[in-house]
């Protein structure tokens, strides 16, 4: 429970509001001096610290709203004894800290991205910043994914060229006086290329990094999809999901009308199916004695 | 010794010479093709029958009809039916057609997102069962005979399993049947789709479909650039100058890159059971592959069979193929192996005329 009566707070209250607006005032006569500085008239203030004036003002006036609000917090955090509250205020003080939120680095992004992809989803809470972190976190891996594919397709390329100007090499060396055509070279170079290429395709490493790209840029587009579906959902557009169902709920329909149908002619057939049964079996029954 | 090769100055010289020709004899092609130069799958037919975006064509005959039974083309899902239809001299249909055959073909349509939720099943017992239906009603007949290729033959083999009353002969085509053949085959450079397929998880293969409704058709084209890659970047800087100056080859070149690019989604439902239960868990051999409940028993299957497959198909190999000769339950099996690459025995000019004179001898005997 806090401790500081009414009028404590009226009187801290009181206190910043005074500091607020003379800075306040303060910034607005510097950048009317800056102004007229810019002014190319015989009145022009030359005064060169003008632009100083005004950066000074902001500053005392963001100093003065950190010193004021570390004091209310101080004054704050002495004075709670409740539990949640003590907890309450921690948390709000670390949130509004701008070494927090101003630290876009990119690991740091991405890892707070990552964590917050990994939180149990919370009803009705940050849906749209949730399937963000997954897209983010998705996108991460298929860039990975795909540069692990492309060193491998890289490496190959490189190894196709030394195979060619070894055998290049090869062929010089056991016959001195030997010329290729450029024609002979072109079909020398393709034909190792392809062999090489088509050697890394069919490899285990090759085939387990174009699974792991192809499943990443399709985890992906999903993670894109689910955010579409949102915004189509706030602009009372229909989605993709809803689409899909109500393409299923056709096929299934016209799916029964065709065996419906099909079934029908099966027993019109049936039906019309001339009756040779009957005048087959008075022919080789007997007659019966009177 | 220096590190660079020596070139020989005269036979650059020549080379540059040629290539100069030949480039300016290219530009003067290129520059007189337009779009509507390059068509394919030209040969007249109708529409006779649309389910959704599935379409039945009905050929026009160019000669007096020989075989009573129609002749059916079923392709597959990746890729479309128009390879075998390429241009004038290059086009199994045509040959069918002059040899007094009647000539209907399946056009699955361009899937979309919409198409996610078809299966094997819908394609099968659905599609292709009303197809069938549809021809035998219009043409008065109680049978046709089906050409299934690639996919298509693996369609057509499940629904002579499922309906063997309404098939009278059934050829496959580059068809795969075991889908771990390639672990037999002695060349490295086979299987490569296999390979891929195998190497993912059943899960890699349903991230795919949720994340794009289909298996996409340029996730395809990339896995099959994949099995020759730098053949596949040379192939428009100097494949095609080595032909730029000969304007048959120019436009067979960009027909088959027309139908390269033409790559159709594979719907994604389709596409768990292809490659699932087919590419990695090989069902179809071993019997175990269900459809709309049903068991597929390939032993069932006793109907006459020709199974065509290409001796150089590194996208089919030929074990994959070879395989249905070891378990069928037909006493006409018959194969034939043709020289030449996976789309090569149908549209390269080596090849012409054999798959058709030859299916059509072999449905002659049979119809």
């Amino acid at each position: 429970m806090v401790k500081s009566s009414t009028e404590d707070w009226q009187a801290l209250f009181n206190d910043w509001q005074t500091k607020q607006l003379d800075s306040t005032q303060k910034i607005f006569d510097a950048f009317g001096q800056w102004q007229k500085s810019l002014t190319p008239s015989p009145e022009v203030n030359e005064d060169p610290t003008s632009n100083d004036a005004s950066y000074a003002s902001m500053q005392s006036l963001t100093e003065a709203n950190s010193t004021l609000f570390e004091r209310i917090a101080k004054e704050y955090e002495a004075n709670i004894t409740d539990g949640a509250q003590q907890f309450l205020f921690k948390s709000l003080s670390e949130m509004t800290q701008p070494k927090n939120w101003l630290d876009l680095s990119g690991d740091l992004f991405n890892m707070d991205m990552h964590k917050l992809s990994e939180k149990p989803f919370v009803s009705g809470i940050s849906d749209i910043e949730e399937r963000m972190a997954y897209v983010n976190d998705s996108w991460k891996k298929l860039l990975q994914d795909n540069q692990q594919y492309h060193s491998l397709v890289m490496k190959s390329w490189v190894s196709a060229y030394e195979q060619f100007i070894n055998t290049v090499k090869e062929q010089q060396a056991n016959d001195e006086d030997k010329l290729f055509s450029p024609r002979e070279l072109i079909d020398l170079w393709t034909n190792i290329a392809n062999k090489e290429l088509m050697t890394l395709h069919r490899s285990d490493n090759f085939l387990a990094a174009q699974k792991d790209m192809i499943k990443a840029s399709m985890e992906y587009r999903l993670h894109e999809k689910n955010i579409a579906e949102v915004l189509c959902e706030s602009l009372h557009i229909p989605t993709r999901m809803e689409v899909d169902e109500l393409h299923q709920s056709v096929t299934e329909l016209k799916r029964e009308l065709r065996k419906t149908k099909q079934r029908i002619q099966q027993l019109e057939a049936i039906k019309d199916k001339p009756k040779s049964r009957n005048k087959s079996a008075s022919k080789t029954t007997p007659p019966k004695q009177a | 010794m220096s590190l660079y090769p020596k070139v020989d100055p005269q036979a650059m010289l020549e080379e540059m010479s040629q290539l100069s020709e030949k480039w300016a004899q290219g530009i003067k092609n290129f520059s007189s093709l337009s779009k509507d130069d390059v068509k394919i799958g030209t040969t007249e037919k109708e529409l006779v029958y649309k389910q959704d975006k599935v379409s039945l064509f009905h050929y026009q005959a160019r000669a007096k009809q020989t075989l009573k039974t129609p002749l059916v083309v079923v392709y597959g899902l990746i890729g479309r039916y128009t390879m075998a239809d390429l241009q004038e001299d290059r086009s199994l249909i045509r040959n069918l057609l002059d040899q007094g055959v009647d000539v209907y073909a399946v056009d699955w349509g361009s899937p979309s997102r919409s198409e996610r939720w078809l299966t094997l099943e819908d394609y099968i017992n659905g599609y292709l069962h009303d197809c069938i239906e549809h021809i035998k009603q219009t043409a008065d007949i109680k049978q046709v005979n089906i050409l299934g290729i690639c996919e298509g033959g693996v369609f057509s083999l499940c629904y002579a399993a499922l309906h063997p009353e309404n098939i009278k002969n059934l050829t496959t085509s580059i068809t795969p049947i075991d889908f771990h053949g390639d672990k037999q085959s002695d060349n490295s450079d086979h299987g490569y789709i296999n390979l891929w397929t195998r190497n993912l998880d059943e899960a890699d293969i349903d991230l795919m479909v949720e994340t794009y409704g289909n298996m996409p058709g340029e996730l395809m084209g990339m896995v099959f650039q994949l099995i020759t890659p730098v053949k596949s970047l040379t192939k428009y800087n100097l494949d095609l100058l080595d032909i730029a100056h000969d304007e048959k080859k120019l436009l067979n070149f960009f027909r088959m890159e027309k139908w390269l690019a033409d790559r159709p989604d594979h719907p994604g439902e389709a596409a768990k059971q292809w490659f699932k239960d087919l590419y990695q868990q090989n069902k179809l051999i071993k019997n175990e592959f269900m459809l709309d409940q049903q068991r597929i028993d390939l032993t069932t299957v006793t109907l006459p069979i020709l199974n065509i497959y290409a001796l150089n198909d590194h996208i089919i190999p030929p074990h994959c193929s070879k395989a249905l000769s070891q378990c069928t339950g037909s006493h006409d099996y018959s194969e034939l192996a043709i020289p030449g690459g996976h789309v090569g025995v149908f549209v390269s000019g080596k090849s012409q005329g054999i798959i058709g004179s030859h299916l059509f001898e072999w449905l002659d005997k049979r119809d």
